[in-house]
């Protein structure tokens, strides 16, 4: 990093994070002004107005400029899609912003007047509320159990999408412009659809027209800066970049700085356009790959300066941010805006896809060591050593598991069994976190209600009832007690998991509805194929691909309490079912029983065969559990897209749950597998902690038996290592090959994490945490929880020299 | 075989990802052991004091009466009394009683090892048989070694020598990769410090020296007080001098990773409080490179 980019790094360190009310202002005086008018135009006039009046501000010495907020880091508001809480939590309820315990945000009396206003406004009138009213009263009951969970999408907004940068990059706005234009003149007015299909393409025009504007005020600010600058070089530069804005997004790029600048700007305005996030990149790498070489080779650019460029567009993309409310923040902590960026894989003719840049991207990964863009590698067999070996490397500076390492052989396969085209698939990226899209083309339909899979458990337990709340959802077909085997109970689940899918199939068709009706966005829709052609916007079923589904958090643990009740109860028959009932209703607190509830949660910690240690009792449970409920996702629901034009239309299984399985997992008391009230369940399909006890290959092999073919929207495997296991090139070099061998079982992701001494004591006051901690101990590696107290002491002290 | 643990993904010794089988038995007692479970031939109960909550059900359950509770140690077996029937083992809910040593055919452990496979096979790695003394199971291992080989797995063994030559004869055929010890230069001090004189070892390290095809190290557990004196140092240098086959030294530092298994069974820690070596301490002996012209590392 040179002085440029520590420079940067550390004001964007030192920036607090502001709530912004410019944006709801502009918008909110917008849409009083065009009452009457289609809300596709009402929502493009109101962007236009937002990009045409906003604060735009460019600092001297930044390679990449625009903004989407006052300052760096400042969160917008978009009072739309949902209102009371905005005037519940300035209130301190149950936090003010600057009070939360985490995701902290500030704001400024003058701001916190117009945030005040705009809200007030909108109470009531938000698509969250439409959503709410609309649903139905079971599905409103299921929520506030916290079996399912819908804030993230119609509180917040939808986001969750990869617009076509490489077109913007290659032919610029010009040519959607055009498209746009041509279309329009080929409308027939007489014809009875026509009226609709023009509101589209006007309002997609504008919205093109809005960002071209925007770029030209980014520009304008680049020469007012440069004419106050002291610094020639600065100054230089800044003329540069007011250049480069004026010819992009517009034009195509004509080099690399071109080509990212353009990408900030579609970026920055896709997230202004609506409420979104998980707005991503796609495989930068690839689109940006010839400018770059072009570049290099007349003698533009130097490899050195392309890092910088991209070191400041890293160091841009977190400057992006979002106010969530604080139920929603529980979901989704770590101020995380899940701008993730593929790199690698492999090109349509199935040669290594790995250029410079991708080398690159995982360079200023490293170096910068920041939240976002979340770098993504996407390996196939032909990904060389020395490419995982450095992205290795990399996530083991980074030390936060990034950049983590996605299977295009899995991912393929999972795409292919949905029907999309055969040329696309080597293009799928991930979305968000984890979600595969093909960029430009899929509409993500992130509008997914959660699904709290081992909270369906628990009210199956319950004959049907939730223990927490007593609402009675579906009354099992016989009282769990009278079960006569495992499979009885499997049964029940099922059904029980059927009852909440088929809510949460219909929450996503009101979700739908009121979004067609409320939330249509004409400039991220003018960039994803087919909405031009089809005039529709992405929620009307503009994109070629579109799936619906939202995450799920638990899979895994349900699966551990069904092994533990199979073996303790009915193939042991060291517990009664009762009692294994009465022990979870009384979170093992009841000390009178025999055995004690302390004593029946060892038994069922201990004792039942867990999942996530190559051991088939344990993992055909999981396995189970994951092919009904993906199976019931892709072949037995359809989207409200279905039959508009998007294939396939499906649902499908996502266990990608951010801090979902915290947050859901305090909603969900005492279960079969030992875990007590009001802790999380299992993250992603990471086996749950505490369960890992035979080693990082067990556990490989055990996530490699889960059927991915389901998980379009994937699932997340996170692996802790102590920084000892990774210590040499040697070691780091088994580490890759482990991944080449877990990824030719279809796994499809993995993570890893790298710990400290810090955690490491940590771990040894909470071993439970921390079960899956490898490190190495003498000649070999081994589970760190594993070893007594005075041998973990013995490694404590040798790894803080290593270190 | 018997085998007291199968650990698997040991990436520290050895090429590629291993899973390495742990044979229960060996001839020496050496005072620095860190497997004091793998001593013995017969299987034992090892507790494990951090897991135990203090139930004290153990106790009531042994029909042997062979559980006591000791002060310092927490829930000790009786290896005299111990019937090994397993029922402590079932009513500790805790986990914190374990049975070493299990009984496996060849075909069960194969079983066991093909698990890994997929890993074995994209690292360049396999098996490594370790103890205990691997070698009293000569036999076994070369049949587990052929399957092995057949699937494209190496196989490694870590012996301390102390076996008789023909067990080493049957099975050195059959495996890629030896690591011996070697731990006193002096008949007369080996045999306080591990039960035994030198005499055997050192024949079978020049058997193997002689004999062995595959890759051959030595290694030299480097243990204060006992072996780290400067001259058996360079009389250990001197020895491998005079060997032709050997690729490289590694001297081990001492460490007390073994002590709460110690207590665990009942036992005192022969080492004391002596505290555990780091590798950085002992870089210093790369400097014998050159003069003994041998390959020396420290792990």
């Amino acid at each position: 990093m040179n002085y440029r980019i520590q420079k940067l790094r550390k004001e964007l360190m030192d920036q607090k994070p502001y709530v912004d009310g410019e944006r709801c202002k502009i918008f909110t005086e917008s849409m009083k002004t065009t009452d009457g008018l289609p809300i596709i135009i009402r929502r493009a006039k109101s962007f236009y107005e937002v990009l045409d009046k906003m604060t735009v501000w460019v600092k001297p010495g930044e390679l990449i400029a625009g903004n989407q907020s006052k300052t760096a880091k400042g969160a917008p508001i978009y009072p739309e899609y949902s209102a009371q809480w905005i005037l519940e939590e300035l209130d301190g309820k149950p936090y003010r912003w600057e009070d939360r315990p985490g995701d902290k945000f500030y704001i400024t009396p003058e701001d916190e007047k117009l945030v005040r206003e705009c809200a007030e406004f909108w109470n009531g009138k938000t698509v969250y509320d439409y959503v709410r009213k609309n649903l139905p009263e079971e599905v409103n009951a299921a929520w506030d159990a916290g079996v399912t969970d819908e804030t993230w999408v119609c509180a917040a907004g939808l986001g969750n999408e990869i617009p076509d940068y490489k077109l913007v990059v290659e032919k610029g706005l010009e040519n959607v412009i055009a498209r746009i234009q041509e279309k329009l003149d080929s409308l027939d007015m007489m014809e009875p659809d026509s009226l609709k299909k023009k509101q589209f393409l006007d309002a997609a025009l504008l919205g093109n027209k809005a960002v071209i504007n925007f770029a030209r005020r980014i520009a304008d600010k680049c020469e007012e800066e440069a004419g106050k600058c002291e610094i020639e070089e600065y100054k230089k530069e800044l003329l540069e970049l007011a250049e480069i804005c004026r010819n992009v997004p517009l034009h195509p790029a004509k080099t690399f700085q071109e080509a990212v600048q353009s990408i900030f700007i579609i970026l920055l305005a896709v997230h202004l356009e609506s409420n979104g996030h998980a707005i991503s990149l796609g495989r930068f790498d690839q689109y940006v790959y010839p400018l770059y070489e072009k570049d290099i080779k007349e003698g533009r650019i130097t490899e050195e300066r392309a890092l910088e460029i991209l070191e400041c567009f890293f160091i841009k993309c977190n400057e992006i941010n979002k106010l969530r409310s604080w139920p929603d923040t529980e979901f989704f902590m770590g101020y995380q805006m899940f701008i993730n960026m593929a790199v690698c894989g492999q090109t349509a003719d199935g040669k290594d896809a790995a250029n410079a840049v991708s080398m690159l991207c995982i360079k200023s990964c490293r170096e910068l060591k920041l939240i976002t863009p979340s770098v993504s590698i996407k390996y196939f067999d032909g990904t060389k050593d020395e490419v995982l070996l450095n992205a290795l490397e990399a996530a083991i500076e980074h030390k936060g598991g990034m950049p983590a390492f996605y299977n295009d052989n899995a991912f393929i396969k999972t795409l292919r069994d949905m029907g999309i085209a055969e040329e696309d698939l080597v293009d799928w990226s991930p979305d968000g976190c984890i979600e595969a899209s093909i960029p430009g083309k899929w509409d993500f339909a992130a509008k997914g209600p959660w699904l709290n899979v081992e909270k369906v458990l628990e009210i199956t337990l319950n004959n049907g009832t939730d223990p927490a709340t007593g609402t009675l959802f579906k009354k099992t077909s016989k009282n769990i007690e009278d079960c006569k085997s495992i499979d009885e109970v499997f049964e029940e689940f099922k059904v029980m998991l059927k009852y909440f899918m088929d809510l949460n199939c219909i929450t996503e068709h009101v979700n739908d509805d009121v979004h067609v009706r409320y939330d249509l966005n004409a400039f991220r829709s003018s960039l994803v194929e087919d909405c031009i052609g089809r005039c529709l916007d992405l929620v009307e079923g503009g994109a070629l691909y579109s799936a619906d589904g939202g995450p799920t958090a638990g899979s895994i643990s349900s699966g551990d309490a069904l092994t533990a009740i199979e073996y303790l109860v009915f193939d042991k028959k060291l517990l009664t079912m009762e009692q294994v009932l009465h022990a979870c209703k009384t979170n093992f607190q009841d000390e009178s029983t025999f055995p004690t509830g302390s004593e029946i949660q060892l038994l069922m910690k201990n004792k039942a065969p867990k999942f996530g240690n190559d051991d088939d009792y344990a993992d055909k449970w999981v396995v189970a559990v994951e092919d009904y409920i993906g199976s019931s996702l892709r072949h037995n629901y359809k989207s409200s897209k279905y039959g508009k034009g998007p294939v396939p239309c499906c649902f499908s299984y996502s266990q990608s749950p951010v801090t979902g399985n915290i947050s859901f997992g305090s909603r969900i008391g005492a279960t079969p597998d030992g875990r007590e009230a009001g802790s999380p369940v299992n993250n992603g399909v990471s086996p749950a902690n505490g369960s890992e006890r035979s080693g990082a290959t067990a556990a490989c092999n055990s996530v490699g038996k889960i059927p991915t073919i389901w998980d379009q929207k994937g699932n997340i495997f996170n692996m802790r290592l102590a920084p000892s296991t990774i210590a040499t090139e040697e070691s780091r070099k088994k580490i890759v090959s482990m991944m080449r061998a877990f990824f030719s079982k279809d796994g499809q992701q993995i993570q890893f994490n790298v710990t400290d001494n810090e955690t490491l004591k940590a771990a040894q006051k909470n071993p439970e945490e921390y079960s899956d901690l490898m490190v190495r101990v003498s000649g070999y590696s081994a589970l760190f929880t594993s070893l007594g107290e005075s041998a973990q002491n013995d490694v404590i002290n040798r790894t803080e020299v290593e270190l | 075989m018997r085998i007291f643990n199968i650990e698997r993904c040991s990436t520290e010794d050895g090429p590629g990802i291993r899973t390495t089988v742990f044979l229960k038995g060996c001839l020496l007692r050496c005072k620095w052991c860190a497997n004091p479970e793998s001593q013995l031939f017969k299987p034992q109960i090892l507790f494990k004091s951090v897991k135990c909550v203090g139930c004290g059900r153990c106790l009531k359950t042994c029909p042997s009466g062979a559980i006591y509770h000791h002060p310092d140690f927490g829930m000790i077996t009786d290896e005299k009394k111990c019937s090994m029937c397993g029922r402590c083992i079932d009513t500790c809910y805790a986990d914190a009683r374990v049975i070493q040593g299990e009984d496996y055919t060849v075909e069960e452990l194969m079983n066991e090892l093909v698990k890994d496979e997929a890993y074995y096979l994209a690292s360049g790695g396999g098996i490594t048989f370790s103890g205990g003394e691997p070698l009293l199971y000569a036999s076994e291992i070369k049949e587990c070694s052929i399957l092995a080989h057949k699937r494209k797995w190496n196989v490694l063994i870590e012996t301390c020598g102390q076996v008789p030559q023909k067990n080493l004869e049957e099975a050195a055929d059959y495996v890629d990769i030896i690591y011996c010890d070697y731990k006193h230069f002096s008949g007369e001090r080996h045999l306080e410090l591990t039960g035994k004189d030198n005499r055997e070892i050192l024949d079978n390290i020049r058997w193997i020296d002689t004999n062995f095809k595959g890759d051959f190290y030595l290694r030299y557990p480097y243990i204060p007080g006992c072996n780290d004196e400067e001259s058996a140092i360079e009389k250990f240098l001197e020895f491998v001098k005079g060997l032709k086959k050997v690729k490289e030294v590694i001297f081990l530092p001492y460490h007390r990773l073994g002590f709460d298994k110690y207590q665990g069974l009942g036992r005192v820690y022969e080492m004391g409080n002596m505290e555990s070596l780091k590798v950085k301490d002992l870089q210093f002996l790369k400097e014998y490179e050159n003069k003994y012209a041998v390959k020396i590392s420290v792990q």
